[in-house]
């Protein structure tokens, strides 16, 4: 069994499936990592949000799959700016601890926020395409994860073009560089402080809408999705994206094979295993740069 | 400042009303979860808990007192549970309490309980240590209502004949493992487990290990995981479009995972559980029926466990005559209350026997096949 190529073709298919998932869910904090310097707390919580959100539009305002994904970016977009002016903006010149702390403050807020809204019962949406199965050559490709690469793909190919072609993205990159000179040459960190908490959250919507269907809803669903996100934003180099989806990318493989090949108990291990060798062996994680000092 | 005697004397007075009518409430209370991956068990047990006061009170109470049911937040952690117990007993001054849902919790809870000298009702954990260490076991205030670990996987064992090779998927707790450990201890010799695959209890990836046992073919899955993650785990094996059975443990009968059962693609999984909502009888429908009417849902085994252990303690606090700790644990000891599955008993070890059931999809549809006795 173990040397069946069917069999490690489809550990391979599923841990591509996955770990482009990890990479979406992650690119979000990233961005907002890299362009800022601020750790999001309340990412996973973005994340859980979107969830609801999107159950919100599909099962009681009964709008199709596709429109209410839509709406639920753009309302992620706006829910990022507000968090942003609240939350970070305010915290712009005092030192990362206070958004580590406003942000973790957003996240109980919001958790418990969604559990009196909707109950704690778990709910579950439906996707058009989760019966949809692709047999190629005996190994299966599901519809709504290929949905989910797609969306990586796509959302990936336009957050890169937007940095490097858009005014906003170029005003993002000075940010990252140098906020003292952006102020000298015009650019508003507050302005681009909002800008980059909407497009992470819209970029963690777009994961949220993209991945909710596959599994349960529940107001704790985020603390997951934040643990895998940290450990791939750590692998990856903190704060690069380009990092953040090749160790999504990697983990999900990793986590397929050990998980097919070894055992659940064994899978587990992976994410933070693989974490703490980065930070022993190349603290500045994949793509990131040594610090000079 | 001078305060008039008059004034001084009716302030001492109402404040004496105060605390005459909080002496005349008999208060029940609750550790389980609220917040955590657990919050909706915790849900449930609350909605249970203030239903079967509620049917209480409207009947007059018990010794003509009003029943209060007080639920604090354990998130099901051991730490946290105790932190919760201290408060209910020290500060609400409960006269008894409910155990946890997570068996972790509920074992933390037993000595804190030994100690304030108040009853402690299990009512939804299963592992079998809670009844070793309770009654002649050593702590004489614990009861449980539900059967245990040990019962269940006698049964399970039992329904496992034919099966030749199983394959087990697991959640990482202390009721996974130990019930899987229960089950392997009474194994008939020709079952053969071919694989034991153990997860978080809030996992969501089930792709891997599904991949392997699509390649391994057994005859069945050893299921022990709850709600959530069986939803999640069922959900992905459609996918895979398996066959084999589900057996051993999975929650077929929760609400959570119906639009899955009702698929199809489970017909011939089977259960055994303490509970299932939709078994009908008379003692059952009266619960059902106004659980549902509140909050649009079934009761969930942990919302059942509740209901009972409630009516269980009004019971022998009805035939102590008095919320006296030492009178109710002595009538408790000897209650035969009628309950939903038939009469709650306890033996030497303060562990009611009751009936468990034999649920199996057959076209969609979960049947109680059987009631079996635990022991």
């Amino acid at each position: 069994m173990l040397t069946d190529p069917v069999f490690l073709a489809q550990l391979a298919a599923n841990g591509v499936a996955v770990g482009l998932g990890y990479a979406l869910a992650a690119i979000g904090l990233a961005l907002v990592f890299g362009i800022l310097g601020q750790v999001n707390f309340a990412h996973g919580e973005l994340y859980m949000l979107a969830a609801f959100v999107l159950f919100w539009a599909t099962a009681q305002l009964g709008l199709p799959y596709a429109a209410a994904a839509l709406l639920t970016v753009a309302l992620m977009a706006g829910a990022g700016a507000v968090l942003a002016q609240v939350v970070i903006v305010p915290n712009l010149d005092r030192s990362f601890e206070s958004v580590i702390l406003g942000t973790l403050a957003v996240a109980v807020i919001l958790q418990n926020a969604v559990r009196l809204t909707f109950g704690a019962t778990p709910l579950d949406i439906a996707s058009p395409l989760e019966g949809v199965t692709f047999d190629v050559g005996g190994v299966l490709l599901f519809g709504q994860r290929l949905l989910v690469c797609a969306v990586f793909v796509v959302a990936y190919a336009g957050l890169a073009a937007l940095l490097r072609f858009s005014a906003i993205g170029r005003a993002m990159r000075a940010m990252s560089q140098n906020r003292d000179a952006c102020v000298m040459v015009g650019i508003d960190p507050r302005s681009v402080t909002r800008w980059t908490g909407a497009l992470g959250a819209a970029l963690v919507g777009l994961a949220g809408v993209a991945i909710a269907p596959l599994f349960d809803l529940y107001p704790n669903m985020g603390t997951e999705v934040v643990f895998k996100s940290f450990a791939v934003v750590i692998i990856g180099g903190m704060g690069n994206v380009a990092g953040a989806a090749l160790a999504g990318l990697v983990l999900g493989l990793a986590e397929s094979f050990a998980g097919g090949l070894g055992s659940a108990v064994l899978r587990e291990g992976i994410a933070f295993t693989v974490m703490i060798a980065m930070l022993l062996a190349r603290p500045q994680g994949l793509f990131g740069r040594s610090v000079r000092v | 400042m001078r305060v008039p005697i008059q004034r001084l004397l009716a302030g001492l007075f109402i404040a004496s009303l105060g605390l005459q009518a909080a002496a005349q409430e008999i208060k029940i209370g609750l550790a389980g979860p609220v917040t955590g991956p657990l919050a909706f068990l915790g849900q449930h047990m609350k909605w249970a808990g203030e239903l079967a006061t509620d049917e209480i009170n409207q009947k007059g109470g018990v010794l003509g007192r009003k029943l209060v049911f007080l639920m604090q937040d354990s998130a099901c952690r051991p730490a946290d549970a105790v932190a919760a117990a201290e408060r209910l007993l020290n500060q609400d001054k409960v006269d008894a309490m409910l155990g946890d849902v997570c068996s972790g919790a509920t074992i933390a809870l037993m000595p804190v309980l030994e100690k304030a000298q108040r009853p402690l009702i299990v009512t939804v954990s299963t592992h079998p240590d809670i009844t070793l260490r309770s009654g002649s076991g050593g702590n004489k205030w614990v009861f449980r209502t539900v059967p245990h670990d040990a019962m269940i996987a006698a049964v399970v064992a039992k329904q496992l004949k034919g099966v030749k090779t199983l394959a087990i998927v697991a959640e990482d707790t202390d009721y996974g493992r130990g019930a899987v450990k229960l089950l392997k201890e009474r194994l008939p010799a020709d079952v053969k487990i071919i694989s034991e695959d153990y997860f978080k209890q809030t996992e969501t990836d089930f792709l891997p290990v599904l991949t392997r046992i699509r390649a391994s073919k057994p005859d069945a899955i050893g299921t022990y995981v709850l709600d959530q993650a069986a939803l999640n785990l069922m959900k992905q094996y459609t996918q895979f479009g398996m066959t084999m059975p589900l057996v051993g443990r999975p929650p077929l009968g929760s609400g959570v995972v119906a639009p899955v059962v009702s698929s199809g693609k489970f017909d011939g999984s089977w259960t055994v559980y303490p509970y299932y909502d939709k078994y009908s009888n008379p003692q059952n429908d009266a619960f059902t029926k106004p659980f549902i009417e509140r909050h649009k849902q079934g009761p969930h085994y942990a919302a059942y466990g509740v209901y009972e252990g409630i009516n269980v303690l009004a019971d022998a606090i009805r035939r102590a005559g008095t919320t006296d700790p030492n009178a109710v644990r002595e009538a408790l000891e000897k209650a035969n209350y009628a309950g939903i599955l038939g009469p709650i008993r306890f033996d030497a070890n303060h562990q009611a026997t009751s009936n468990l059931m034999l649920l199996q999809i057959d076209r969609g549809a979960v049947v109680v096949k059987d009631l079996i006795p635990a022991q």
